[in-house]
């Protein structure tokens, strides 16, 4: 489904040249659930917004459902984001304005989904997350916990190919951050692909695989779950 | 779908900001309640004579042309024009009209004085087609002493409109009515209660004077004694007839030059011609010499819409700063929103809604505000402004172009700056405005700032100008000078009612006269001879009685003031204008010929000191004074009073001897400030804009101190670990764009002094404003951005550390 070859990611800030990542290689299949582990600055972040579309790659290849997209126009991208990834973010992305059941709706609504379908769309997630007496309520009226199973039910919405959550408990208690990663594997068992990046090894235990992030280069890759 | 979505996305923004959004609301409320404001202003002025049909094809035919030494540039023209145009292919009507003097018209025992009483041609309402409530619409006259009112003339003095054969007096002529029209519309270049047939005029003159006089004013063409409209049939252009009008007088003109020239042997040109003025234009840039009402004047309008326009766009301004100023949120949230699917046009279209919510929100407490103030601001300016929502689809769609011009102005910037961003940048919150960004910003307060300045500067100049003429030495004393109108009124017992007058305590001195500072004054043609050649020249005349030196205290320059006791009837007082004008070298050597009468000459007695007898408007012309005639008709009664004066006593003396004329009188210093009415109302005008603008200005100061502090705030949560006191961070935001208002306001003082030097030259006699006042200005300017910055800056330098 995704597949990196010497992905390599070069910022610079006037005549510094700092390398985020150097020589990645990488396969994910579908189905399967990811994790990037890696300590701060690691380049885990880089390398899961270039998976999901978000940033480019300095150079290298990066195939996307067949298709070689790292040298894509933002327009061609963005358009293979809308609907086929889902975010998750770890100060959970949620519009103040909207309520639980519009945020979770949103993509739909961009996606000029019918109301019928989406009225059906949302019920579902909000009942599958058990978060359906939240529904009018506004994210500050929310608990932490709160915020991201609607930040995870937007992501899903729209039964997209890959999710992809970074640090997706870098903001809540390890209870609740426990409750998110029993989320998370629960959609992986449904079928979702997942890929997550996080600095809690933890949390990396949860993933089918461990890739290993240090200064911008894999160190191991660890497939203990994969069978 | 998604517009329902937008709207509600909005709407809920406006209530999570709070007093923030408020602000941001009312302040463009504010500048849509100037720009409608305007709006009316301009239209109004645009709108004058427009009720007329076919009004594109109504002309006022004016003169031009030379009198011996003197320019004619008059809007009115002579009698005979019209006969000859009458007889023109291309001309569909000609009308002309006669204003009558202030007089006293009467039904049985109301009497008024009137100075809206016309005269005018058969199909006088033919050409100017006023609706009729009562008679046959439109009244064609067809005999002398015929008179058509106004429904408010109606009213005033029969209590209704149905008077159709009623009758009115005035000066001894009975007229009876045969019509009642609508009132005058405010937007029109003249203005008259009543119109009665010019026929009527035979009879007036021939009671004062004999037919030989009746023929020649009806005849002359050298006589400008009428205002003449023509309406030309469609198709033709005016230029071209105008052409062939000026071929076709001469032939009719210089035959009649050429007699009086033999006459008077003199060899001075005559030369006049003509020319058209279309009807809608007359009030919007006709300046002559008799114009029906004062005119508008192109520069205020210029300067009305430039001030609205930039008043818009400075609100427009302020809230893209107030929107982009909370940019670290929004940028995360835009983030958000293309990472769950928006694309750049939905991420446009929001932007835009949003922008349009708050201009609706602003447009309707726009139009409410106006719609409450509109009576205040028209009583405060003295206009007539019209303001109704639903009046007709143009309202309705100028409105709603407004709006969205605002709206698509101030929701274009956050939403192509925030919609091109790349998502990774936006939502890792790493996103950084350029320098550039911070020059724009700054360059947009520096453009605020230089509006304020600028409207301050020029309000302030014309306040200025408005003192001096009220306050300078005009040359004469107004003060205690009590004006009662139509002293003609008393003419047959002016001496007696003079003499009881004077016993009143508190009456010092008497006078009658014709002319008061700003009236229109006769003309003389006077021939003077300096032993060389001979010139003629054409003098302005104030007929007055002796006192009236003594009433205004005006001052001898050489020689004496006019006496009747030592039989002045033929002495004339020159002012120092006309005696440098005339070139008169011993001027109380010399004798002044009435033109056409040789055997009228006139003794200069005295020369006095120049006084501002007419406007600021104008540089202080040659003038003659002379004493009254007997029986001759005059305007004016003053009076010079001591401190207290028994009003009621001198009403008792007027009813004595006027036979039952009205007793009407103001203060002359009130009469003499009306002159500047108009420049008081456009500086009333000024003033306010400047206000709203200051306003508009200190908001945008605001906004750009929300976003420099909502910029900063991690480095200045950084400085108050570090120590730094709350004043040096305050100093350090305000220097980051106090440049910007400095800029502004330096900028802003040249077109500030260039305007208040183009307004200023509309004044013969100007009083410049000093460079302290722009001093001034800047530093009150400079001081207030100081204490916005510091109000709005206070919270945001308090930012506990651990808040950022």
């Amino acid at each position: 489904m995704i597949h990196a070859r010497n992905l390599t990611k070069v910022l610079r800030d006037g005549s510094i040249e700092s390398t985020i990542l150097q020589n990645v290689n990488l396969d994910i299949e579908q189905g399967e659930y990811v994790v990037i582990l890696g300590p701060s600055g690691s380049g885990k972040s880089t390398l899961i917004n270039i998976i999901g579309l978000i940033e480019m790659p300095t150079s290298g290849e990066l195939f996307f459902m067949g298709h070689e997209v790292s040298r894509l126009k933002d327009r061609q991208r963005s358009n293979l984001r809308r609907g086929g990834i889902g975010f998750i973010f770890q100060n959970f992305g949620l519009i103040d304005e909207l309520n639980v059941y519009e945020n979770i709706e949103l993509p739909l609504k961009y996606l000029k989904y019918s109301k019928r379908e989406r009225q059906d769309k949302v019920a579902n997630i909000l009942s599958k997350l058990q978060v359906s007496h939240l529904k009018h309520y506004f994210p500050k009226q929310l608990s932490a916990l709160q915020k991201q199973l609607v930040g995870v039910g937007r992501a899903i919405i729209t039964n997209p190919d890959l999710i992809v959550a970074d640090e997706p408990t870098g903001n809540l208690t390890s209870a609740c951050g426990n409750k998110i990663m029993e989320v998370l594997s629960s959609l992986n068992e449904e079928g979702f692909t997942i890929v997550m990046a996080t600095h809690s090894a933890l949390e990396a235990d949860r993933g089918q695989r461990v890739i290993q992030l240090f200064d911008g280069h894999v160190v191991t890759e660890n497939i203990k779950n994969r069978l | 779908m998604m517009l329902n979505h937008h709207i509600k996305v909005a709407i809920r923004g406006i209530r999570k900001q709070g007093v923030y959004a408020l602000l941001n609301i009312f302040g463009l409320s504010v500048g849509l309640v100037l720009g409608l404001f305007v709006i009316l202003l301009v239209r109004h002025e645009l709108s004058y004579d427009s009720s007329f049909t076919h009004n594109s094809r109504i002309y006022r035919v004016a003169t031009e042309g030379v009198l011996g030494n003197n320019n004619i540039n008059s809007a009115t023209s002579p009698m005979p024009l019209a006969v000859m145009l009458r007889e023109m292919d291309d001309v569909e009507e000609v009308v002309r009209f006669i204003p009558g003097a202030n007089n006293v018209v009467s039904y049985e025992d109301k009497h008024f004085n009137e100075d809206g009483f016309m005269f005018g041609d058969s199909t006088f309402f033919n050409l100017f087609d006023f609706n009729f409530l009562e008679g046959v619409d439109p009244v064609i006259f067809n005999a002398p002493r015929q008179l058509v009112v106004t429904e408010s003339i109606a009213y005033k003095y029969f209590g209704k409109t149905d008077v159709v054969g009623e009758v009115l007096e005035r000066e001894g002529i009975s007229y009876q009515i045969v019509g009642v029209c609508e009132d005058v519309p405010g937007a029109t270049h003249f203005q008259f209660g009543f119109v009665a047939s010019l026929s009527t005029i035979d009879e007036i003159l021939l009671n004062k004077a004999d037919s030989a006089y009746l023929e020649n004013w009806k005849n002359d063409w050298l006589y400008l004694n009428c205002y003449t409209y023509l309406k030309l049939k469609g198709g033709v252009a005016s230029d071209a007839f105008m052409d062939k009008v000026n071929q076709q007088k001469d032939k009719l003109f210089v035959p009649q030059v050429q007699e009086v020239v033999e006459d008077e042997q003199a060899g001075n040109s005559i030369e006049l011609s003509f020319f058209a003025q279309n009807i809608k234009s007359i009030h919007f840039d006709s300046h002559l010499d008799g114009e029906l009402r004062v005119n508008s004047k192109p520069i205020y309008i210029k300067l009305f819409v430039f001030v609205a326009i930039f008043v818009l766009l400075t609100t427009c301004i302020n809230f893209m700063n107030l929107t982009t100023a909370k940019l670290r949120v929004k940028y995360q949230e835009v983030g958000y929103r293309q990472l769950v699917g928006a694309s750049r046009t939905q991420l446009i279209a929001q932007f835009l809604v949003e922008a349009l919510v708050y201009g609706l929100g602003a447009m309707f407490i726009g139009m409410v505000l106006l719609e409450l103030m509109l009576p205040f601001l028209n009583q405060f300016f003295g206009l007539n402004l019209e303001f109704d929502f639903f009046r007709g689809w143009v309202d309705f769609f100028g409105i709603l172009v407004v709006l969205l011009f605002v709206g698509l102005l101030a929701g274009s910037f956050p939403a192509f700056f925030f919609s091109g961003r790349k998502p990774g940048k936006l939502i890792s919150g790493s996103y950084k405005i350029g320098k550039t960004g911070f020059v724009v910003r700054g360059l947009l307060v520096a453009s605020q700032f230089g509006v304020a300045m600028f409207l301050v500067v020029v309000a302030t100049a014309m306040w200025w100008q408005i003192n001096y003429v009220r306050t300078n030495d005009h040359g004469f004393e107004s003060d205690n000078v009590i004006v009662v109108e139509r002293g003609h009124a008393v003419r047959n017992n002016l001496e007696a009612f003079k003499n009881e007058l004077k016993k009143i305590d508190g009456v010092e001195y008497v006078s009658a006269c014709n002319s008061l500072p700003g009236d229109d004054h006769f003309q003389g043609a006077f021939r003077i001879s300096n032993g060389e050649e001979e010139r003629v020249h054409m003098l302005p005349i104030n007929y007055i009685d002796e006192e009236y030196f003594k009433v205004l205290g005006l001052q001898l320059k050489a020689g004496r003031f006019l006496s009747d006791e030592l039989g002045d009837s033929l002495g004339i007082n020159l002012n120092i204008a006309a005696i440098k004008k005339l070139d008169l070298r011993k001027p109380l050597d010399e004798k002044l010929e009435v033109y056409g009468n040789r055997n009228w000459s006139l003794s200069t007695v005295g020369v006095i000191k120049d006084y501002h007898f007419e406007s600021y408007f104008t540089e202080i012309r040659p003038l003659a004074l002379m004493l009254l005639p007997e029986k001759m008709r005059f305007e004016y009664i003053l009076i010079k009073k001591g401190k207290a004066l028994d009003m009621q006593a001198v009403r008792s003396v007027w009813d004595k001897y006027s036979e039952g004329a009205p007793f009407v009188y103001s203060m002359l210093t009130d009469r003499i400030n009306g002159l500047y009415d108009d420049d008081v109302r456009i500086a009333k005008i000024m003033s306010v804009f400047a206000l709203l603008s200051l306003f508009i200005a200190l908001l945008g100061v605001i906004a750009l101190v929300a976003f420099v502090i909502e910029y900063k705030s991690e480095g200045i949560a950084v400085k108050n670990i570090l120590g730094a006191t709350r004043q040096l961070i305050m100093t350090q935001v305000f220097s980051m764009y106090g440049i910007y208002v400095v800029l502004g306001v330096v900028l802003a003082s040249f077109p500030a002094y260039w305007a208040i030097q183009a307004w200023g030259s509309s004044y013969a006699y100007f009083d410049f404003i000093g460079g302290f006042v722009f001093v001034f200005w800047a530093l009150v300017l400079m001081l207030l951005s100081f204490i916005a910055t510091f109000i709005q800056a206070f919270r945001g330098v308090s930012l506990r550390p651990v808040n950022s």
